[in-house]
């Protein structure tokens, strides 16, 4: 099982006040946890080129370890890491300006929009993080990696029904995750 | 939440290039935190990337709003003004 998939469990709380020990493994975990966000937020919300959100992405992670003390608690680490990106963005932004057509500027309403949708992703990856590992594993290759059945099914030693009953109900457990209480039996709900 | 939202919301989050967060995970290697060399902020343009809030500036709006990541110099009316 790829463990690239697997998401830490630990809290954003966790993570934060081990980063602060100098603990390098819950520094890893967090680029780990926040690699995807600030990815996302570059290249969709702000649609900067491969070369520049390369660039912009480590200029990200190099402000959030020095700044690891201002953030006041885990709470607070997700808006933090996506202001201090949305501020990159838009400084890399302005510095290649005038070599970039005004159209090619993504709107305001837009990227509040997109942050916005991005945000609850990541609450959907937090719910994630509380599934057994063959869900997490599942549901982000088959999801956010966009393999097909049969690259899952031979990737994890599993037939293609196999595969496809694990996503049916992990996909359960994962709503079931974002809303307690409102889970809906297996069987009830349609999977496109 | 319908399973066409959460899937959509699960394919949004795509893995960054395995190059750039392993480049990202070595800046503990050699990157100060700000409580060996004090808080001087990175040079970059947003001195307020800080988040001070010991002196009551909540740039992030994490010290009054959890969550919030309020910012009242940059609320997104003149983004692309220098």
């Amino acid at each position: 099982m790829g463990s690239a998939a697997v998401i830490s469990r630990a809290t954003d709380a966790e993570l934060l006040a081990r980063c602060r020990l100098r603990d390098q493994a819950a520094w890893h975990e967090l680029v780990d946890r926040y690699s995807r966000f600030v990815y996302a937020i570059l290249m969709r919300a702000f649609r900067l080129s491969e070369d520049d959100a390369r660039e912009v992405f480590q200029e990200v992670f190099a402000r959030t370890y020095q700044h690891l003390g201002s953030v006041r608690d885990g709470s607070a680490l997700r808006p933090w890491i996506a202001q201090v990106t949305r501020r990159a963005a838009i400084d890399r932004l302005r510095s290649t300006r005038r070599e970039v057509l005004s159209d090619e500027l993504p709107e305001v309403a837009q990227v509040d929009a997109d942050l916005e949708r991005l945000a609850e992703a990541m609450s959907v990856r937090d719910a994630l993080r509380t599934l057994p590992d063959t869900c997490q594993e599942i549901l982000d290759r088959c999801y956010a990696r966009d393999e097909s059945y049969q690259t899952i099914a031979d990737a994890l030693g599993l037939s293609m029904g196999t595969v496809s009953s694990r996503l049916f109900r992990c996909l359960d457990k994962l709503r079931a995750a974002m809303h307690p209480g409102s889970a809906v039996p297996v069987g009830e709900t349609t999977h496109g | 939440m319908a399973d066409d939202r959460l899937v959509e919301l699960l394919r949004l989050l795509v893995p960054a290039p395995e190059e750039w967060v392993a480049e990202a995970r070595e800046i503990a290697s050699y990157a100060p935190a700000d409580d060996e060399f004090g808080d001087e902020g990175d040079g970059g343009t947003h001195d307020d990337d800080r988040a001070d809030t010991d002196q009551g500036r909540t740039d992030f709006g994490d010290a009054d709003e959890p969550g919030e990541p309020g910012d009242p110099e940059d609320d997104g009316s003149d983004m692309w003004s220098a």
